[in-house]
This record gives C-alpha cells, sequence and structure tokens, in this order.
C-alpha cells in the first residue's frame, strides 16, 4: 500500500513531517514538486493491476457473464439445435407455469428448505462441541470434513448400490433380524427424497462446521470471559453471546445452503436417483437438463435457467435481509 | 491398454485385414453386393469418426465392428476412428456435437423419435444413396417410418429389431404347460401365467427400473389390437395419448402387474444387466426382448440352451392374432452435415449395409440382419422362426418409436407410476397427452 492510499492515522503528521521531499505526498512537499510515478494513483500502479486481473476478468467474461447472457437471450427463444432460433417472447415462461414437471421440481427444490434450521444450525453444535475441545475433538474434525471432499457422484453412484434391494444396506438388517425393515429404498417416493436431503446434508455439513469453526476461534475470548465472570452459565454464553456474535458466520453458511439447495443437487440425483422414482427427486437443475439434452429443447431449458437464477438471487437476498435485520 | 499400443494393434488388424481382403478378392465372391457397397465413382481418402454405443460394451458385436473397420480400411483407403460411445448419455453426446457442427463423420442411431428423426435438420438427406441399398433390404416399409421424415430419408437401417417374447422350455414343462404351444392371444398369455405363478415360478423375468420395459410392452400390446392406420395415426398425433385406444393397451400391461406376473423387485431392477439376466438365470419363465444386440437369443441360448429357449410373437389381444408384428432397424446409420468427409462416411454406411458387413456381423456377433443375401448359417430354431414370422407378416415400426421423444422418456417415467398405484392410468395418459401436443406444435 502506498502512503497516499493508506488511511490516516495517529502519528501520521509527525512522519509526514520527517519524511524528505520525495517521499512526501502532493500538496506537502516543500518544493512545490509532483510525487514520483510510482506513488501517483492510477498511471502505471494501476495499468499493472489490471493486468494482473485481466486473465481472470477475460474467464469471467468468456464462461460465466457471456453464457449468462446467452440464455437471457435463448429463454426468449425457440430453439431445437440447428435452424436459428425463434423469437417467441414470453411463451417459454408462460409455458413454465402450466409445466407440471417444473411445478413439481420446484417444490423438491423448497422441500429440501424445510429441513434449513437443522441444516444451518446443526454444524454450529457440532463446531461448539469441536471448539470446546471435546474428547477426540480431532477425529471427529477430520471424520465431519472427510464427506466433503468426496465428488457427489461418487456419493450417488455408493448410496446407489448401498441401498439396493439386495445391496449391503439390507442384507445388514437381516443379519441382524431385522429383515422386516429391508426396504426398497430408493422406489419409495418419500422415502428416496428423504434419502437425497440427508446425504446432501451429510456431505456438505463438514464444510459449515470448519466455517463456523474458523469464526468461533475469532471470537474475543474477554467478552465470554466476562459474561463467566458475570455468572453466566455454559449454556446462557453460548445462547445470549456466542450464538449472537456467530450470526454473521450463520448468515454466510445460510447463504451458500441456499445456493446449494437450489444449484448444488443435481450431481447427486443424476447419479442417485435420475429424478425418480416417478418425479419424487426431480428438482429444476435436473429439469434443466432433461429439457436442454434429453427433450433437445435449449431456448425453454435457458428459461428455467433464468427462473433458477431468479430465485436463487432471491431467497439468498431475502435471507440476508432477514438475518441482518435480526442482527441490527 | 496404451494408445501406442492400441494403434499398433489396430496397424496389425488393419495389415492383416488387407491381406485377407486381397486373397478374398482374388477368389470368387459369394456375395455380389458387397462388392457395389463402395461407389467407385468417387476417390475416397482421409479417415472418418465413428461413434457407436455398442462399440466396447458388446464383445462379439466390437470383433465384428473391428474386423469391419480394417476391411472397409483395406478397400478404400478410409481410416476408420472407433470411439466407444456410453449408450445412457449418447443423446446428449449427438446433441453437443450438432450444436459444435464438430464430431464424429458417422453416428449409430436408435430409430424413430429419439434417435434419427429428433436429428433430421442435422443429417445429411440420404434418399438418392439409399436408391441402390434399399432393394437388398428387408421390412424396408415397415423400418423406413422409423428414419424418414417428409418423406426424406435419413438414415440406413443395418439389422433387424423387434420386440418377441422368449419362454423357457423347462420351466412352462414344470408348470404343466406345453413347451411347443406357447401363448398367441391375451387371454393365453395371462392363463400362461397364472399357471407358472401357481407353480411358484415367476410367469415375467423383468427390469423396469428406467422404464424401457414400459415402451416394448406397448408397442407389443397395441400392435395385438391397432392397425397399422392406426399406429400411423398415433404418430402424427391424430390419436392423442388419452386416446381410449392406447388406455387400452395400458389398461392390459397393468392387468398382468396387478396379477402379480411381474418379478416383484423390477421397479428397483436395472433392465441390463440385472432384469435380462434373471430370464438367462431361469429365474422368469417368460421374458419380453428384442431379436438383436442385446436382450436376444444370442445371450439366452448360450444361458439356457439354444433348445430350452422358444420365441413367440404379440399376442392378439382383440384377435387370434396380433394386427402386426413389430419390427424396427436394429441400428440407423446417418450421416452428419457438418462431416467434412461426406464421401468417406457415405461410403462406410453403404458399406455396413452390404451383405457382406451382415454376414460377418451375423457370424461373429449373432446379429439379425436385414440383408435379403445373408445366409442365416446354422441358426438356432428360435432365430429360424422369428425370421419365417417376420417373412410372412405383416409387420410394421413399433408404435413407441414414433410417438415424440420427449412424450417417450415422460412415459417410460409415469406409467412405473401408475404401475405401482401412484397415479391413475387417466391422470398419465392427459399428463402424456399435454405434452404430445406441444411436442406436435413444436415440430
Amino acid at each position: 500500500m502506498t502512503a497516499s492510499a493508506r488511511p490516516a492515522g495517529r502519528g501520521d503528521t509527525e512522519q509526514a513531517q520527517s519524511l524528505p521531499d520525495d517521499l512526501r505526498p502532493a500538496g506537502e512537499r516543500t518544493d512545490g514538486s509532483s510525487p514520483p510515478r510510482r506513488f501517483r494513483r492510477g498511471g502505471s500502479g494501476r495499468m499493472i493491476a489490471v493486468l494482473f486481473v485481466l486473465p481472470v476478468l477475460v474467464l469471467l467474461l468468456a464462461f460465466r457473464v457471456w453464457p449468462l447472457f446467452s440464455a437471457f437471450k435463448l429463454s426468449f427463444t425457440y430453439w431445437d439445435g440447428f435452424s436459428d432460433p425463434v423469437f417467441v417472447g414470453l411463451r417459454n415462461f408462460r409455458d413454465l407455469l402450466t409445466d407440471t414437471t417444473f411445478r413439481q421440481a420446484l417444490f423438491n427444490n423448497i422441500k429440501l428448505l424445510i429441513v434449513l434450521p437443522v441444516w444451518v444450525l446443526f454444524p454450529l453444535f457440532i463446531a461448539q462441541a469441536i471448539h470446546n475441545r471435546i474428547p477426540g475433538w480431532r477425529i471427529f474434525r477430520l471424520a465431519f470434513f472427510l464427506p466433503a471432499v468426496v465428488s457427489p457422484v461418487v456419493l450417488g453412484v455408493y448410496y446407489g448400490l448401498m441401498l439396493r434391494v439386495d445391496g449391503p444396506v439390507n442384507n445388514a438388517l437381516s443379519a441382524i433380524g431385522l429383515s422386516s425393515w429391508a426396504t426398497d429404498w430408493l422406489n419409495q417416493p418419500t422415502l428416496a427424497f428423504a434419502i437425497v436431503t440427508l446425504i446432501l446434508m451429510w456431505s456438505t455439513f463438514g464444510v459449515g462446521v470448519l466455517i463456523y469453526l474458523a469464526g468461533l476461534s475469532n471470537l474475543d475470548p474477554d467478552i465470554v470471559e466476562a459474561a463467566t465472570v458475570d455468572g453466566a452459565s455454559s449454556l446462557q454464553v453460548q445462547r445470549h453471546i456466542v450464538f449472537w456474535l456467530m450470526i454473521p458466520v450463520v448468515r454466510f453458511w445460510t447463504v451458500i445452503i441456499l445456493i446449494i439447495s437450489f444449484t448444488g443437487v443435481f450431481p447427486l440425483v443424476f447419479s442417485l436417483t435420475r429424478g425418480g422414482p416417478g418425479f419424487s427427486t426431480y428438482v429444476v437443475e435436473f429439469d434443466l437438463y432433461q429439457e436442454a439434452f434429453s427433450n433437445g429443447n435449449p431456448g425453454y431449458a435457458s428459461a428455467i435457467g433464468i427462473v433458477l437464477l431468479v430465485l436463487v438471487g432471491g431467497a439468498v437476498g431475502l435471507a440476508s435481509w432477514m438475518l441482518r435485520s435480526r442482527v441490527d | 491398454m496404451t494408445r501406442r499400443s492400441g494403434r499398433s494393434l489396430s496397424t496389425g488388424v488393419v495389415a492383416i485385414a488387407a491381406t485377407a481382403s486381397l486373397l478374398a478378392a482374388c477368389s470368387s465372391s459369394s456375395t455380389g453386393s458387397s462388392s457395389s457397397a463402395i461407389p467407385t465413382d468417387t476417390k475416397l481418402s482421409g479417415s472418418i469418426t465413428v461413434w457407436d454405443t455398442n462399440y466396447n460394451s458388446f464383445e462379439g458385436y466390437t470383433t465384428a465392428a473391428k474386423k469391419l473397420d480394417a476391411e472397409f480400411t483395406a478397400k478404400t483407403g478410409v481410416t476408420v476412428v472407433h470411439p466407444a460411445q456410453p449408450f445412457a448419455d449418447y443423446d446428449k453426446l449427438l446433441t453437443a456435437a450438432f450444436a459444435a457442427k464438430s464430431g464424429p463423420d458417422v453416428m449409430m442411431m436408435v430409430p424413430g423419435s429419439q434417435g434419427v428423426l429428433r436429428y433430421t435438420k442435422g443429417l445429411v438427406d440420404l434418399t438418392n444413396d439409399v436408391k441402390d441399398v434399399r432393394p437388398s433390404l428387408k421390412y424396408w416399409e415397415a423400418t423406413s417410418p422409423s428414419l424418414s421424415a417428409d418423406g426424406n430419408v435419413y438414415g440406413i437401417p443395418v439389422g433387424t429389431q423387434a420386440d418377441v417374447f422368449y419362454y423357457n422350455k423347462k420351466l412352462f414343462t414344470q408348470a404343466g404347460l406345453n413347451p411347443d404351444k406357447p401363448p398367441t392371444t391375451f387371454d393365453e398369455l395371462m392363463s400362461h401365467a397364472a399357471a407358472l405363478k401357481k407353480a411358484g415360478i415367476t410367469p415375467f423375468a423383468s427390469g423396469n427400473k428406467e422404464g424401457y420395459e414400459n415402451q416394448w410392452w406397448f408397442s407389443t400390446l397395441w400392435a395385438g389390437s391397432q392397425s397399422v392406420d392406426d399406429t400411423i395415426s398415433l404418430a402424427k398425433g391424430t390419436i392423442p395419448m388419452n386416446d381410449p385406444k392406447v388406455k387400452a393397451a395400458f389398461t392390459k400391461y397393468q392387468q398382468i402387474q396387478d396379477a402379480g406376473y411381474f418379478a416383484s423387485n423390477r421397479f428397483s431392477t436395472p433392465l441390463f444387466p440385472d432384469g435380462v439376466g434373471s430370464f438367462s438365470k431361469g429365474k422368469g419363465a417368460m421374458f419380453l426382448g428384442l431379436s438383436d444386440v442385446a436382450a436376444h437369443w444370442g445371450v439366452f441360448n448360450p444361458a439356457l440352451g439354444a433348445d430350452n429357449v422358444g420365441v413367440f410373437q404379440a399376442p392378439g389381444v382383440t384377435a387370434a392374432t396380433p394386427q402386426y408384428y413389430p419390427v424396427t432397424a436394429t441400428y440407423v446409420w446417418s450421416v452428419p452435415t457438418y462431416t467434412p468427409n461426406k464421401a468417406g462416411a457415405l461410403a462406410y454406411v453403404k458399406f455396413l449395409a452390404s451383405a457382406s458387413s451382415q454376414q460377418t456381423q451375423y457370424d461373429v456377433a449373432k446379429s439379425f440382419p436385414n440383408n435379403k443375401d445373408v445366409t442365416l448359417t446354422a441358426a438356432p430354431a428360435n432365430l429360424t422362426q422369428m425370421a419365417a414370422s417376420y417373412q410372412a407378416g405383416p409387420t410394421y415400426q413399433s408404435a413407441h418409436q414414433l410417438i415424440p421423444g420427449v412424450v417417450l422418456s415422460q412415459l417410460t417415467t409415469v406409467i412405473n407410476q401408475v404401475l405401482q398405484g401412484r397415479q391413475s392410468l387417466d391422470d398419465a395418459l392427459k399428463g402424456l397427452q399435454a405434452t404430445n401436443e406441444k411436442a406436435h406444435q413444436n415440430s
């Protein structure tokens, strides 16, 4: 950071007075000269910064902004993938309103949010336990994080095999005399959806634990100590002090969960259930994929993508606003 | 296998094949059409890439394909690159190739709405090119609707594919049924199934997790009661998906399900390999399978004994015999418009349809040819019987392959829900018709 860019602080005046002219900002020089180029705002310094950012900017424009723009354009067209897209106005969006498969998929995404409180808060409890150094905390920390580094596709294939009718889960149940519990796990709509939800929570909550642990380690221990000295119990400290101090982290994790619940379910659904049985685990992302690649309707799929973007943006904005106002 | 060793092997195979074909050329050929398969008026060169979902998935098929590729290269000088492609996501790969205008020069397609008919805008019109091949092909009238649109032909059919019932004669005998008298009507099918169930035998081996069997059963039961004209009307959308005729076919299907004649775990069992394998292992007495490549006599005969595997056609539902036998091409070979080597690609496609190629496919891969000049050497009884049935006819395209692809895709899912009592048939058919209307509007 250059001297001119740094915010003014105590002692800056004394320091500036003791500096030689060539290191002083313009206006403070005894000879009225301009500072050397390296200290000027903009100029070559800014150019160098832009050069550093440029490659990433180009990638972002090429692979994020341009596809988004293209999808937006395509969402107003009928396109079969061969001929030029034909402008159809809002027809795709109107069709979405009556598309029962899309509605079911959207409903399933929203159903995932039922478990949001558990999904958000359970990692916080685990993180607090680890932060308090419960016996075996290192092993727990590793064990909780491990699923997060496994690809969702691997998880989907793995659980697909485990939960087969003749798979290890049913065999194990039979072996311990619980054969009446053995069932066709992935062929029952409610059960299949619950399984997808559980696997999704399990595979992501390790990340939540890590995020919360980072937040907990940054808390000012003096506040907790002061509350303890004032006679607050451990539970009261957690509930009335730590939880509220952790709200910014909770907000961050909630936003991440919201995004995952709309845009991070596809790999698991694709590899585990393919949206079935029936449409019971169909989610909006899967519907988008089916429309684009199985039904050959990229224009309609783009409309689904735009709606998904608006939904995620809306949900994230709403959640941020609600949590922010609560803290304020 | 490393790429280098693979290339060395390929070179070796090419060299051997080249020598063999030179020797063969010196001797008199038994099939005249093999030489006419490759055009002589165009100089061929370069290479072509062939996409194919069976390559490296089926051992016999792959062996035959390698042999044919080497033979084609030796005859034309065109190098054939033949990467294996996954069946499950093949449509996604094709979509991407058409969108990018880059990919294979020759495409294996399934016939009908989920295959060649979906991509006609990106395929070379082969109407003129097929003229010299067509006289040597069987069932052209029956199968051409699945590869033609607006009077233009977009692929060359190779092989004979049909929805056909196989049965285990030993299990029939065990249930007190005459193994030489399979059912010919729907009522007989039900009474046979009842007898088998009574004897503790699963009447129908099955694997319907993906819902593919719903398509096959629909085509079979539809052909048992509805005419070719009705099938054409269904394809055009003038018979809607919620028409009583469609409902009648699915109602019969549901009767079989409700009677408990299918394997109890069919909805969680994938068709390949588990569902097909259950029949091969004698776990079911009957199986609605195919006539070529997979789930067919080439798999069942070695597993159960050729004499033990009987075959019977779609049962007559409203009469003693079906209205027609549902038959289609096993594959349709097409050429995308973007190919830089159209001549080489066309020559390859014609070569595959030729008698000599199909003879190799029959001899090595146990495929069911559609070329009139192929000799079914040492054919098992069930294959001979099938060939005779289709020869006698009448035959027509399997109905499900003419329904719009998006409807068919939905059908596989919703009919499973209907069969498990999670949705009414009326609601399912209403939903299918809504999709059908939209699909026809878009087309």
